[in-house]
């Protein structure tokens, strides 16, 4: 059959279209140069024909380029008896990775690197293929020199596998099929191409030997072009969203084409940019043409994740992630999951790594693990326990994995979006080809299996159904085909565009040249580039090119060939200018009204108080919403952790007979005190050492952190020996509190009786600590003075308050001691801190007031923004994103400025 | 327009040496000084004198400053353009007596730079030295389709957590050499781990005295 021949008037452009559509109607076939461009103009067809009222009729005949060779080889290889496996990518790339493999000179090649290079590799036979098809004989690439010489002897491995396995590339399948087509005289029907930019040699030759074709002819330039400087992406995108919506809004049946280099880089930008600019809870009017990779769309990621988990620890990131997307668990089992992350968090048990034993072997007695998603962890793990250790054919891996993934409740638990089906769908289809990977009988292991399936689905791209929007957004190349009524050309600057490459590494460059390969020469690119700028004139009457004057701090100047088409830039139109706002969007509303806390106790003991001197927001936020900063799990102890060891190991020193001691006698009289503390050290790590250090940290790394510990407490004890005769009234001795309706429940390190029958109280700390910190009106830390003024026993007389300072090579009390030199240290000089600022009544009077002018502010709900010292105080807070400070900066920076223009005037 | 309007500055003579083709130069000058000015001779002059414009490279640290340097040369080579029919320079050092001498090399030998300009390879440092991996997949062991990763803090800190966890090679040099060091720093691992991060930032400064 041939299709009736379409040509307009003489001197007159076809409609855009037009031609096409007449070509298909008549029973033509069109052949595109992309899959892309085929359903595009499927799509039209079936729009002009709904749009005729017509209610059924025939399909249109419209192939993609390597459909149309493959279907046409296919036909002829069956009649010829051809047995040939015919490669698919996946297969084509293992075979090349196992030649590159076998190059000795390549033994040490990581395994990424290796993929990459055999990818390469692929590359170059598609390249000569398509371009060079006369170097594919050995002889002529003998002369080929260093990593061209490599390919050349990869290149004579892969034909020879291919000719003894009966393998065929799809790269060569065009090749084999010319001559296929040349010795078959019979009437084939003529070919009509569509969204060709150019046609390659090999493309030239096939269509020659299929019998008659032409190009569609290309429609009228656009009669309106307009060239735009924005002064940055950020405008040129916003221009670009408000032309489509003004467009839009005018007439709503428009078909708008935008068309950008960074559909892939800048996805995210561009979708915010148009979807700031349509109606809230209105369908999106736009849609990529490019997909995402298939492993960003959750229920597949999800799924690759639950697979890894089986066998191998995920990271901590990745696991909250997974518990959080309820694939593979119910709403009430995700909730329970994100409970038990949450606790295990407040509890100081996050892991930088989680197994799956590891969490399972948690026990959390108000956030338990939902038993029955336990139940079917534990299921999918057993099935593939059974056969982990084999190594098995990828068709049996791929086999397997639906079946772990159904014990593990996966996709049964939430109900999919279609966009979820037609994800899966795909991520069937890639579970197909890498089960297809044994082709050549290989088998492999299961993280052998896996590995490979994340690299497919790395490399598998994913674009939900079109709905058609009137909005496309699409590549360069991929926009090849495409008709619209205008069309928007994004980043028209003179680095981009022409896009620019490199030549290939493992050809020859005078090869690539002579034979114009991509980016062989920079004239090729420009001339690409013409080709499609001249292809997107002729696709709408109205095209508009636009680039940011400046990117990235890097000023830009406009594409030449733009320029050439368009013209000079001209600014932005007005309203095409981000909008001004009319009114200003928010508006300031200090809101200083309380909401009391009602009597009862409060979660944290004293560091309410501290932080509602610290900041009455922080206060009100960690106390009574039970806010909190969320920080990566970090590999090591932490240094709360490491603190809390020595809190234990002196608590365990310090707790009296049998094993202990409780005055300053029986320490001096200590025999052997390194031997004594080394007991009391490892009876401490046996049972509090916590479990993730214990089990993920390497065994010296702990051995070190023991000789530490034993190393510090003895210098302190040894400290300790030079004091004043003392005896220790008790360590973490727990104390409730009730301050006028605020219950606090405190706990004290350690309390000493001095020689003078007062008491001390002890904070260890080992960090870096002040007293000053405990100074009115707003004290950085209220714990000591209100353990003093408040937790004591009324017939307890208050000798003094120190942070004991347990750090290597800082060992010292500091603090406020009534008399220092006769309580604490014999001869201590006047000038040692301890003795300039000694506890006084007034002092302990002040503290008091404050502290409970600070509960009463609790009380009363005083919960302002108003942090002690900005910045400092708000660098050591987590809740930035809650109080949003950020938002006040300027009055708090004019606050401390004018306080140092003061000081200056001083 | 005429460059003799304008004194010459003192240390003309060591400008005119750094043009020298024939010669290595470095030039060390305060900011101000007119060092881009310089090398934008410089690269003109030796653009008339190649066979090819990838030939001639200038490195920079930033993109910013690749970005002022390829505006620069541009613009004297399109200034060369529009005053084509002018008399020649007088000053053969002049920058537009090198720019015309640039423009009508790329002229004769059909380079069409004005409109080409990706051909002049001005570039940040990094992106020269990925080039040179990528042109050589094979003897950078990389393989092709690498990208400079811009946040690489958290493969930092995984280089650095799995070299600390060698701790456990008993008996070997690198094992007893963390152990060292975790003792200089009271075993404080999660530091280390941050000081080691911070190193890796920072390789340029110290790498050389390790790898030759």
């Amino acid at each position: 059959m041939v299709a009736p021949e379409f040509r307009p008037a003489a001197g007159q452009a076809p409609k855009r279209g037009e031609e096409i559509d007449r070509w298909l109607l008549g029973g033509g076939r069109v052949v595109t140069a992309s899959e892309r461009a085929a359903r595009a103009l499927v799509s039209a067809f079936h729009r002009a024909r709904q749009a005729e009222g017509l209610t059924a009729w025939p399909v249109p005949n419209v192939q993609d380029w390597k459909s149309f060779a493959r279907t046409a080889w296919e036909e002829r290889a069956a009649e010829q008896g051809d047995g040939r496996l015919l490669l698919n990518p996946a297969q084509e790339e293992t075979l090349w990775v196992e030649i590159v493999a076998q190059d000795r000179s390549m033994a040490t090649l990581l395994e990424g690197p290796r993929h990459r290079l055999a990818s390469l590799a692929m590359e170059a036979h598609q390249l000569l293929c398509s371009y060079a098809s006369g170097f594919l004989a050995q002889k002529r690439r003998s002369a080929w020199q260093q990593d061209a010489a490599a390919f050349n002897a990869w290149l004579n491995a892969f034909d020879e596998t291919c000719h003894s396995a009966e393998l065929l590339s799809s790269s060569r399948l065009p090749l084999e099929l010319i001559p296929m087509l040349e010795a078959d005289s019979s009437q084939r029907p003529a070919l009509l191409l569509a969204g060709f930019d150019r046609i390659l040699p090999l493309q030239r030759n096939l269509f020659d030997a299929w019998g008659s074709w032409q190009e569609a002819a290309p429609a009228s330039a656009a009669t309106e072009v307009h060239f735009h400087g924005a002064p940055d992406a950020q405008s040129e995108l916003t221009a670009c969203a408000l032309w489509a919506r003004r467009r839009l809004v005018s007439n709503p049946e428009s078909r708008l084409l935008i068309v950008t280099q960074e559909a892939s880089a800048c996805r995210g930008e561009i979708e915010r940019a148009f979807l700031r600019l349509a109606d809230p809870g209105a369908a999106p009017l736009f849609e990529f043409s490019l997909g995402i990779q298939l492993i960003q769309v959750a229920p597949i990621h999800a799924a690759q994740l639950v697979l890894r988990w089986l066998s191998a620890p995920l990271r901590e990131d990745e696991l909250d992630w997974l518990l959080s997307t309820g694939l593979g668990a119910n709403p009430e089992e995700t909730a329970a999951l994100q409970a038990t992350m949450r606790t295990l968090r407040q509890r100081g048990l996050e892991r930088t790594q989680w197994g799956l034993d590891a969490l399972l072997g948690q026990r959390v007695g108000s956030a338990p693990l939902p038993a029955a998603w336990v139940q079917r962890m534990l299921q999918a793990r057993r099935l593939l326990q059974a056969v982990v250790h084999n190594h098995q054919t990828p068709i049996e891996w791929a086999e397997l994995v639906p079946e772990l993934l159904a014990a593990a409740g996966f996709g049964q638990t939430r109900p999919l979006s279609s966009a979820d089906y037609q994800a899966i769908h795909r991520w069937e289809q890639a579970l197909e080809t890498c089960g297809s990977l044994g082709f050549d009988g290989h088998r492999m292991s299961w993280p052998e299996f896996l590995s490979q399936l994340d690299r497919t689905l790395n490399e598998t791209l994913f674009a939900p159904e079109s709905h058609d929007a009137p909005i496309q957004i699409a590549g360069p190349a991929e926009s090849a085909g495409l008709a619209a009524d205008a069309v928007w050309f994004l980043g028209a600057n003179e680095d981009a565009w022409p896009a620019k490459g490199p030549l290939h590494p493992l050809l020859p460059p005078d090869v690539q040249r002579e034979a114009e390969m991509p980016h062989a020469t920079p004239q090729l690119d420009w001339d690409l580039a013409e080709a499609m700028t001249g292809r997107l004139l002729a696709a709408a009457p109205e095209v508009h090119f636009s680039f940011g004057r400046q990117t990235a701090e890097v000023e830009t100047r406009p594409s030449r060939l733009v320029v050439q088409v368009a013209g000079e830039p001209e600014p932005l139109p007005e309203e095409l200018s981000a909008p001004a706002a009319s009114s200003p969007q928010t508006e300031a509303f200090e809101d200083f009204s309380r909401i009391p806390f009602p009597a009862g106790k409060a979660e944290g003991g004293s560091s309410v108080l501290t932080a509602q001197s610290q900041c009455p927001f922080k206060a009100f936020a960690t106390a009574r919403l039970g806010a909190g900063g969320w920080n990566p799990a970090e590999s090591g102890l932490t240094p709360s952790q490491r603190g809390q060891l020595v809190h234990a190991v002196l608590h365990s020193v310090w707790s009296g007979p049998p094993d202990g001691i409780l005055t300053a006698d029986e320490l001096q009289k200590l025999t052997d005190r390194r031997a004594f503390v080394a007991h009391h050290v490892e009876t401490v790590l046996r049972e509090e050492m916590p479990r993730a250090a214990r089990e993920q940290m390497p065994r010296r790394y702990l051995e070190l952190e023991e000789q530490r510990l034993i190393r510090l407490v003895d210098e302190w004890l040894e400290f300790e020996a030079a004091r004043l005769p003392f005896t220790v009234a008790g360590t973490e001795v727990e104390r409730n509190l009730d301050l006028g309706g605020l219950a606090l429940k405190l706990r004290l390190d350690r309390i000493d009786q001095l020689n003078d029958g007062t008491m001390l109280v002890v904070d260890y700390k080992t960090g870096n600590v002040n007293p000053n910190s405990w100074d009115p009106p707003r004290p950085d830390d209220v714990q000591l003075p209100l353990y003093a003024g408040f937790a004591l026993d009324d017939e307890e007389l208050l000798g003094g308050l120190v942070f004991a300072k347990v750090r290597p090579g800082e060992l010292a009390f500091a603090g406020r001691v009534g008399d220092a030199a006769a309580t604490l240290f014999p001869g201590l000089p006047k000038n040692n801190a301890l003795m300039r600022t000694p506890l006084t009544a007034e002092m302990l009077l002040d503290w008091r007031d404050c502290i409970e002018q600070l509960t009463e502010e609790f009380l009363t709900g005083r919960a302002e923004v108003d942090p002690r010292e900005y910045p400092k105080t708000c660098e050591r807070c987590d809740l930035q994103s809650l109080c949003r400070i950020q938002e006040h900066q300027v009055d708090f920076k004019d606050e401390s400025e004018s306080e140092n223009g003061e000081a200056a005037d001083e | 327009m005429s460059n003799t309007a304008r004194p010459l500055p003192p240390d003309q003579a060591e400008r005119q040496r750094a043009l020298d083709a024939e010669r290595s130069i470095v030039v060390q000058a305060p900011a101000g000084s007119g060092k881009t000015d310089l090398l934008t001779r410089r690269f003109l002059r030796l653009l008339a004198e190649v066979e090819e414009p990838g030939q001639v490279v200038a490195i920079t640290f930033t993109k910013a400053a690749a970005a002022e340097m390829r505006h620069r040369i541009l613009a004297e080579l399109e200034k060369a353009a529009a005053n084509d029919t002018l008399a020649p320079a007088t000053d053969a050092f002049s920058m537009d007596a090198l720019a015309q001498r640039a423009l009508n090399h790329s002229r004769a030998l059909g380079w069409n730079l004005l409109d080409l300009p990706a051909q002049l390879r001005i570039s940040t440092i990094d992106s020269f030295c990925r080039d040179l991996a990528l042109q050589q997949p094979l003897l950078s062991g990389l393989g092709g389709g690498l990208d400079i990763f811009d946040q690489p803090k958290e493969l930092y800190r995984r280089a650095a957590r799995q070299t600390l966890r060698k701790i456990d090679q008993t008996g070997s040099v690198l094992g007893q050499a963390i152990e060292d060091l975790l003792l200089w720093r009271d075993n404080n691992w999660q530091e280390l781990e941050g000081l080691l991060v911070e190193m890796l930032s920072n390789r340029d400064r110290w790498m050389h005295e390790f790898v030759l």
